[in-house]
């Protein structure tokens, strides 16, 4: 398992340096990691959802 | 234990985000469990925690370990419907890569049908042809069935074991 968290954390800093890269400053950067890990937990709720449900979210 | 993680206790290791289980415990159970993980050093990701999605239970959390630059997410699905319950009854313990202890694991083929219900192109296939031996075939048809997900079964099966014939209905 602490190989998993080191693979997510490593994953995270690849997302984060391209930000930085894109953006210029550590804290825009982070903001913006922020909003897409909320993007991407959205996304991923609803397939869970589905996933044990068989239908399509009518609401989140 | 569902979700990508569980994929990777059937031979089937590929990146995921999220730890996610499959619970059954009573609603009065519900902050007995809230309390446990919070005092593990988790936090509800919402107030109140269980959110319900479509009918479905959902508990999500999130870790912050110290050297981590963002936050893990743990969610915790609570199991409804029979299908859910009888994947829960029939887990096994299964040794995660890189892991010491063991976890309850949901089997390969339940793992396929939760793929097809989310109508999920990635890993299906893939459950089915690395796991062969360990599927209850005539249990799984008798699910894809019940699900009405055969002809979304007909072609993983082609694609899990090309040339073959193909399950019969």
């Amino acid at each position: 398992m602490r190989l998993w968290a080191q693979l997510v954390d490593e994953g995270d800093r690849f997302i984060y340096d391209g930000f930085l890269q894109r953006l210029g400053s550590p804290e825009a950067a982070r903001r913006a990691c922020l909003d897409w890990l909320e993007r991407r937990n959205a996304e991923s709720t609803a397939a869970k959802v589905r996933m044990l449900t068989g239908r399509t979210p009518a609401a989140d | 234990m569902i979700g990508g993680l569980a994929l990777s206790a059937w031979n089937h290791a590929r990146y995921t985000r999220d730890a996610d289980v499959l619970v059954a415990i009573m609603p009065e159970q519900i902050a007995e469990l809230v309390a446990a993980v919070v005092n593990a050093g988790f936090q509800p990701r919402h107030e109140p925690p269980l959110r319900m999605i479509d009918g479905q239970g959902i508990l999500q959390f999130t870790f912050q370990p110290a050297d981590a630059l963002m936050p893990f997410q743990f969610d915790v699905l609570l199991a409804t419907t029979p299908f859910q319950q009888e994947a829960l009854a029939r887990a096994v313990p299964r040794r995660l890569p890189n892991s010491d202890g063991h976890v309850a694991v949901v089997r390969p083929d339940d793992l396929v049908v939760i793929k097809l219900l989310a109508g999920r192109i990635i890993d299906r296939a893939m459950i089915l042809r690395e796991n062969r031996s360990d599927i209850d075939f005539e249990r799984l048809q008798r699910v894809i069935l019940a699900q009405g997900l055969m002809d979304d079964y007909c072609a993983i099966w082609a694609d899990a074991y090309p040339g073959e014939p193909g399950p019969v209905a």
